[in-house]
């Protein structure tokens, strides 16, 4: 039981999901800290070190991590033809985050953009089903 | 936009697609069952060497243009990720493949664009 979780959980597309999904949260806690710590009349508010005193930046860099090292673990077996364009996901899933979490508005233009990234995953799609018979 | 500042785009985005390629290439070395005789290090650095210049040449950037001005630029790195996996890694490009990239690539470009 434990084994098959396990091999279920190195698998590089299920990877290359974390990624995609701790790649979106990175981006929410970064922005959640850097707002809580905004001080723009700072003459050092542009290194942002100052982001550094809230937790949520602390979490969004563990969660970058999680997302790095599952992007190396996906990227080991997929190839990057297919994993990168997949990859970019987080282009959907970061506005609508966004805009569910943090009441971020989304012009057309941006929905448009969202429906065209959802696409081309449509297309890129069979291939990378293709690919996974052959994993 | 002048001339240098097309250049500095493009070296932000070329850096980019060699440090995910270098990556891909230390992975795969990693990847093999049998000892290869190359250690994935060396290559490990260079990929943090053009990811370190890709930040960098970005900040440059943003200090001189709005984000939503050179952002959209990086959508491309998608379509040369694409090129540059099928010609430098040998990886199979299939002409679906391209379409999804280049549809992606321009879904990348009208996000970013704020």
């Amino acid at each position: 039981m434990v084994s098959r979780i396990w091999r279920w959980f190195v698998n590089p597309w299920v990877q290359l999901a974390i990624c995609v999904l701790f790649a979106t949260v990175a981006e929410i806690f970064l922005k959640l800290g850097a707002v809580a710590t905004a001080n723009l009349a700072s003459a050092w508010s542009w290194t942002g070190l100052a982001g550094l005193r809230s937790g949520w930046v602390w979490w969004g860099i563990l969660a970058s991590l999680v997302s790095l090292f599952t992007w190396l673990a996906a990227i080991r077996k997929l190839p990057l033809t297919i994993a990168f364009p997949i990859a970019n996901a987080v282009h959907i899933f970061v506005p609508l985050s966004c805009w569910f979490f943090l009441g971020e508005e989304i012009l057309p233009r941006r929905w448009l953009g969202i429906a065209l990234v959802l696409l081309g995953l449509l297309i890129v799609a069979p291939p990378a089903a293709k690919l996974e018979e052959r994993l | 936009m002048t001339f240098f500042a097309a250049l500095l785009i493009l070296l932000t985005v070329s850096c980019f697609v060699a440090g995910q390629i270098l990556l891909k290439h230390a992975m795969d070395i990693t990847a093999r069952e049998t000892h290869s005789r190359r250690h994935p290090a060396p290559i490990f650095a260079a990929a943090i060497v053009a990811f370190a210049i890709n930040f960098f040449v970005n900040i440059g950037l943003l200090q001189r243009f709005d984000l939503s001005y050179f952002f959209p630029f990086q959508g491309l790195s998608v379509i040369m990720i694409a090129f540059a996996g099928a010609w430098i890694l040998k990886e199979k490009l299939s002409l679906r493949l391209t379409i999804g990239s280049i549809v992606i690539a321009l879904g990348v470009i009208l996000v970013s664009l704020s």
